[in-house]
């Protein structure tokens, strides 16, 4: 992608009778910028995380790649060809899950779904017959394929979904937000099934979720973006020794703590006293944590525990976006 | 080669539309019975229209019936209101799914068409 910009044309609608019958004849449009000036480019074999609040053009970016959107300015190439103009092309070439929305057919069993795809990807029957047993027999789904999708849980159905979207054996592989009402041991199916993927065929997979554990265990370079550009590029190491840098001791005490004074600048001691908590909260940039332990135990009588908790990608990913909003 | 892989998909896409079509048959069953009230009643008017005046005597009754059958089966086909299928699907947004399939959405529409219409002829024959 370079330097791609999508914007949308929203109507603004005014409140009393006489704004919506003028709004008839004329149309006030406010012009929102969902992707502003992208550019990135994401080589074969990648698993990448696509991070990103509500509304960043996360999803938006998506339909971009997988052409169903065009980009108002820009230019985007996927697998060499614009994906806009050469949708059907490339539409046989990648495989898309939308978390939010059911590629299944709603009163039929999935088998006859998959059925179906194995006509419209053209896919040949032995092929067809041994990927599927394949693909089946990984994601664990054995049982529900001859289940109508209503009768389904949210969470089987998306095993399904993305059985589904894997049937034609994609170069690349969008996901978005696909563990959306997962159970944890679903979860890690689904998590351990991506990775293999991605390690045994090279499918090169882009994941949006929310949840950034998912994208914490699979992704080696994350993306994050907020208003439609890029905020940070790099890999998961990157992104930790960047800004992962705030850890917090966890002192838990036999009796209530007395009030504790650190001569230490950039140190915040807080206290719960209703479960006789001590947290220190430090960077790891100017202090080493065995020198603070060693003071904590040298300075605090009646220490039950000590752990260290150090930030993950959450708080981390929760930071970048607070610094942003601080400097704009 | 190319073709019948063409042929196989236009035929399967209107087979599962027909098969997912099928399992709401009470949807269906409805849907003749609303056609078959609308039948009945047209049938009664005419007949007294008939009964009261001459003047339309160029028409037979039986002509004017037959002409009210076949006119309510043609209906069921064609009002099926595709474009509101459309436009449901573009105000919902789930018409990025089918957007996604390496196939015209047209002629996937009017395929899944042709299975609930075939659907909807069975129906009418049946009953």
């Amino acid at each position: 992608m370079e330097n791609v910009i999508k914007t949308y044309k929203v109507q603004q609608r005014e409140k009393s009778i006489i704004g919506v019958v003028k709004s008839f004849f004329t149309k006030n449009y406010k012009e929102i910028n969902a992707v502003n000036n992208l550019s990135l480019t994401i080589n074969k074999g990648e698993l990448v995380g696509y991070i990103g609040v509500n509304g960043a053009g996360k999803s938006t970016t998506i339909k971009m790649l997988v052409g169903i959107l065009a980009p108002t300015k820009g230019k985007i190439s996927v697998l060499g060809k614009d994906p806009h103009k050469h949708r059907r092309e490339i539409a046989k070439r990648i495989g898309v899950v939308f978390g939010q929305r059911s590629q299944l057919i709603w009163d039929l069993p999935p088998i006859d779904t998959f059925d179906l795809f194995s006509k419209i990807y053209e896919i040949p029957k032995d092929e067809y017959r041994n990927r599927l047993k394949y693909l089946v027999e990984h994601m664990g789904i054995e049982d529900i394929v001859h289940v109508p999708v209503r009768k389904l849980s949210l969470g089987q159905r998306m095993c399904c979904e993305i059985v589904a979207s894997l049937l034609h054996n994609p170069e690349i592989l969008f996901l978005d937000e696909p563990t959306i009402g997962l159970d944890i041991f679903n979860k890690e199916k689904v998590r351990n099934f991506i990775k293999k993927l991605n390690e045994e065929r090279g499918t090169t997979v882009i994941l949006t979720s929310h949840d950034l554990s998912d994208i914490e265990n699979l992704c080696r370079r994350i993306i994050i973006i907020d208003k439609g550009s890029i905020i940070f590029d790099g890999t998961l190491e990157d992104l930790k020794t960047k800004y992962g840098t705030k850890s917090t001791i966890k002192i838990e005490l036999i009796e209530k703590s007395k009030p504790v004074n650190f001569d230490y600048n950039d140190i915040k001691v807080e206290i719960d006293y209703n479960n006789n908590f001590l947290y220190i909260r430090y960077s790891k940039r100017m202090y080493r944590t065995t020198d603070l332990v060693n003071l904590v135990i040298q300075n605090l009588d009646g220490i039950k525990d000590i752990s260290i908790i150090d930030n993950n990608l959450e708080d981390i990913v929760k930071e970048i976006y607070l610094n942003k909003h601080r400097r704009d | 080669m190319n073709l019948k892989y063409k042929f196989e998909k236009c035929f399967y896409i209107s087979y599962y539309a027909f098969k997912q079509s099928s399992i709401n048959w009470m949807n269906n069953f409805l849907s003749i019975l609303s056609s078959i009230i609308f039948i009945a009643i047209v049938y009664y008017m005419w007949t007294a229209v008939y009964s009261s005046t001459n003047n339309f005597n160029f028409i037979a009754l039986n002509k004017t019936i037959t002409y009210v059958c076949v006119i309510t089966i043609i209906n069921q086909i064609i009002s099926r209101n595709t474009e509101m299928e459309i436009g449901a699907k573009v105000s919902s947004g789930n018409i990025s799914i089918d957007l996604i399939r390496p196939i015209n959405f047209f002629v996937y529409l009017f395929f899944n068409r042709v299975g609930v219409v075939f659907l909807i002829l069975c129906f009418q024959l049946f009953h």
